[in-house]
């Protein structure tokens, strides 16, 4: 197997601007939807965002932050592993390419439902609740949401309420109702299915443990418990990474731990875990999280053992005097692309950049809109001047954790100014030193995710037999498995689990309760957004007439689903909630 | 999987070509998909993301009975108040690999209903009665009451 080049440069910045939202969770890339940063680079700077990119920012976000934990970790280092190996050579380096190879390919397919899931519930459901928890996507919703001079302080009443209305707003757009129907509606593809079975197991989860853990009311801090729960999971981590296991017996675990993983969340005493999780949480964004997070369900030795695998993973980034040049070279950037995934990539295209006396100004490329993307930023120490206006990129990057986001000019692959926004006064050495990296351009890092993926996808193309048949039989037992543990989830929607999850495996999905009534199925998603008022009183009634979704009619409508054997709609204590 | 096209002005229409609708919403598919299950439309997913996180690609309905299938499409459309832009292209390599000569891309413009001009030209498809797509439409189509005599 040939290894990947790393040092090979394309003309910089020419990234398309994404038509469609990704994610690459080995690098942490993010693609929003739509991003024209020409266009709509002055709303992210002085805010609020255009309306349009939040939703698409929020999902995407959401995978960043999920994927930014001890499994997105371990996943990571395994596949950095995996691209060391072709340097090493050595006898035994073919079958535990294959390990490794198979491993990560498995985890990801393997938690990528769940994790459409939590992205799909942060687009969705997410909101400011009682919990002085705020989670990474809802704190910077919070600033998509709002202008630089005016951030909200969600710890205030006023500002979560003023948070939650917006988010309603922009939830009940007709495009994003139309957007959660397609997605509730027959899956035409794989990715299609993950959105559909893990939306609707996370949203049974979040409807199941609600009434048993009263905290749970805040959506934000359910989302933070499911996210920790699953992805700080030191119990995966060392299933993922243990040396001691073989391919096969390796797969088996994941999945039987992520289905007692899921399972488990059931148990009796989860309010008081809860409670703990909270009250450890309850700190700065960056505290010490090194020795696990409590209240997530693991056994002193599970976590003690994942922590120690962890660490192992680790130190094999370290550099090693014996090794050949080639190997420390590689070590050395894999510990910066370790250090990078913090960052969030979220757009970045083409421009005109000139330098000149330590300003810094860039132009779109090409130049289709009259004014200047940024002018007069100074530029970073050591920047040479441009010979007039240069082919350069411009790109916007966020760290999620810290709050901290810039849009960063370069020319070739450096970067040659950084513009902080307003708000974000003096950021440290560290954060300008990893903004300013090379290595951390937005044009080596997309370079360096195309040769990845190029490299991964060619292994798994081109796979001599017999890996090629046990490669196929893995990815078609998995895909079992996850049906089986969605089927779980899907049959708590009905009082029959068989008949609802007959029903809600039917060809075109929830589509198929509707008897083809656009409008009512939009009601049901409208009311579902709704969950947290009494729709159905007089005043609310009038005003939801008005945009034709007809709540009596609704309540006779869910009746005659539930008779077919799904529960759309519950009675709490005389107030019926609409449940998707 | 996608679908690779060679666009071009085409004077006359062939017997035999393929239908594909594009910028449809999903629901929209399903109905027509069941709606004229007669003629087997079939849902396609082109520019699948090739990203395992990420948002699905782009679905296009395709019929290749083409002839058959224009006129009740066209008025399936114009009943649900949608309207469309149709180009000639020759060559259309469908999702799977299979070439069809020649087709007729519909692509849906939302409810940017289609002008006079646009509906009268719809008289050189076969089978394609301009009239009664604009009635559909409640669009009264001037000089229509000779021309449908």
């Amino acid at each position: 197997m040939a290894s990947i080049c790393l040092a090979a440069r394309n003309p910089p910045g020419n990234q398309p601007v994404s038509a469609r939202a990704w994610i690459d969770p080995i690098t942490n890339v993010i693609r929003p939807r739509g991003v024209i940063l020409r266009r709509d680079l002055r709303g992210f700077l002085t805010g609020p965002w255009p309306a349009y990119t939040i939703q698409p920012f929020i999902h995407e976000l959401t995978h960043h932050w999920c994927f930014h934990s001890a499994v997105g970790l371990a996943v990571a280092l395994l596949r950095f592993r995996a691209l060391r190996r072709p340097a090493m050579s050595n006898r035994e380096a073919a079958p535990l390419l294959f390990d490794e190879m198979l491993t990560v390919d498995t985890m990801l397919e393997l938690i990528r439902p769940i994790s459409e899931g939590l992205a799909l519930f942060a687009e969705y459901d997410m909101a400011p609740g009682a919990s002085p928890i705020v989670t990474t996507p809802l704190a910077w919703t919070s600033i998509a949401m709002s202008a630089r001079s005016a951030l909200m302080d969600l710890s205030q009443p006023q500002a979560a309420q003023e948070l939650t209305n917006w988010l309603l707003n922009l939830r009940l757009s007709p495009d994003s109702l139309s957007r959660k129907m397609d997605f509730l509606s027959r899956p035409l593809t794989a990715l299609d299915s993950a959105y559909f079975d893990g939306y609707m197991v996370v949203k049974r989860l979040y409807l199941d443990l609600s009434q048993s853990v009263p905290t749970f009311a805040d959506t934000d801090l359910f989302l933070s418990y499911l996210r920790s729960y699953l992805f700080e999971d030191y119990g995966m981590v060392a299933i993922l990474a243990d040396r001691d296991c073989n391919t096969f017996r390796r797969q088996i675990a994941m999945i039987e731990r992520l289905g007692t993983r899921l399972a488990e969340l059931y148990r009796p005493n989860l309010e008081e875990d809860v409670a703990t999780f909270e009250r450890f949480n309850n700190r700065e964004p960056n505290g010490d999280r090194s020795a696990g997070i409590p209240g997530l369900g693991l056994g002193a030795k599970e976590l003690e053992d994942g922590l120690r695998i962890q660490q192992s993973l680790l130190s094999e980034l370290q550099d090693n005097p014996e090794a050949e040049q080639t190997m420390r070279k590689l070590l050395d950037v894999q510990r910066l692309w370790l250090s990078r995934r913090s960052l969030a990539y979220v757009a970045s295209e083409p421009a005109k950049v000139q330098v000149l006396n330590g300003m810094v100004s860039a132009w779109p490329d090409p130049a289709d809109y009259e004014f200047p993307l940024l002018t007069g930023v100074s530029a970073l120490p050591g920047t040479a001047n441009t010979e007039g206006k240069e082919s350069g990129w411009v790109s916007l990057i966020l760290q999620p954790q810290t709050g901290i986001f810039a849009s960063v000019v370069g020319v070739g692959a450096r970067a040659a100014a950084i513009h902080w926004p307003p708000a974000i006064a003096g950021p440290g050495p560290e954060i300008v030193a990893l903004f300013s990296d090379p290595e951390c351009s937005p044009v080596v890092v997309q370079e360096q995710h195309e040769s990845i993926k190029a490299w991964v996808d060619s292994y798994f193309r081109e796979a001599p037999e017999p890996m090629k048949t046990w490669i196929a039989e893995t990815r078609q037992s998995t895909q079992s498995a996850l049906k089986r543990i969605a089927d779980v989830f899907l049959g708590r929607w009905g009082e029959n689990r068989e008949v609802a999850v007959r029903c809600l495996r039917s060809t075109n999905r929830l589509w198929d309760l509707f008897d083809r009534d656009r409008k009512m199925f939009e009601t049901f998603v409208a009311l579902g957004l709704l969950r947290n008022f009494d729709v159905l009183l007089p005043s609310f009634t009038a005003a939801l007439s008005n945009q034709g979704w007809d709540t009596g009619r609704a309540l006779r409508f869910a009746i005659q689903i539930q008779a077919k054997g799904v529960s759309l709609v519950r009675n709490d204590e005389g107030i019926f909630r609409w449940l998707i | 999987m996608g679908t690779s096209t060679n666009e071009s002005t085409m004077p006359t229409i062939p017997d035999d070509f393929a239908v594909i609708l594009d910028n449809c919403k999903k629901l929209d598919l399903l109905d027509i998909e069941s709606d004229l299950a007669s003629f087997n439309p079939k849902i396609h997913v082109v520019d699948e993301s090739e990203h395992r996180y990420g948002e699905p690609g782009t679905l296009i309905l395709i019929a290749l009975a083409g002839n058959f299938v224009l006129p009740p499409l066209l008025l399936w459309l114009a009943k649900h108040r949608q309207g469309f832009k149709i180009s000639e292209q020759k060559e259309t390599t469908l999702p799977g690999g299979e070439t069809v000569k020649s087709s007729l891309k519909i692509s849906v413009t939302g409810s940017a209903l289609p002008s006079s001009e646009q509906l009268r030209e719809l008289s050189k498809f076969p089978g394609v009665d301009p009239v009664k797509i604009a009635a559909a439409y409640g669009i009264h189509l001037p000089g229509s009451e000779e021309s449908s005599r």
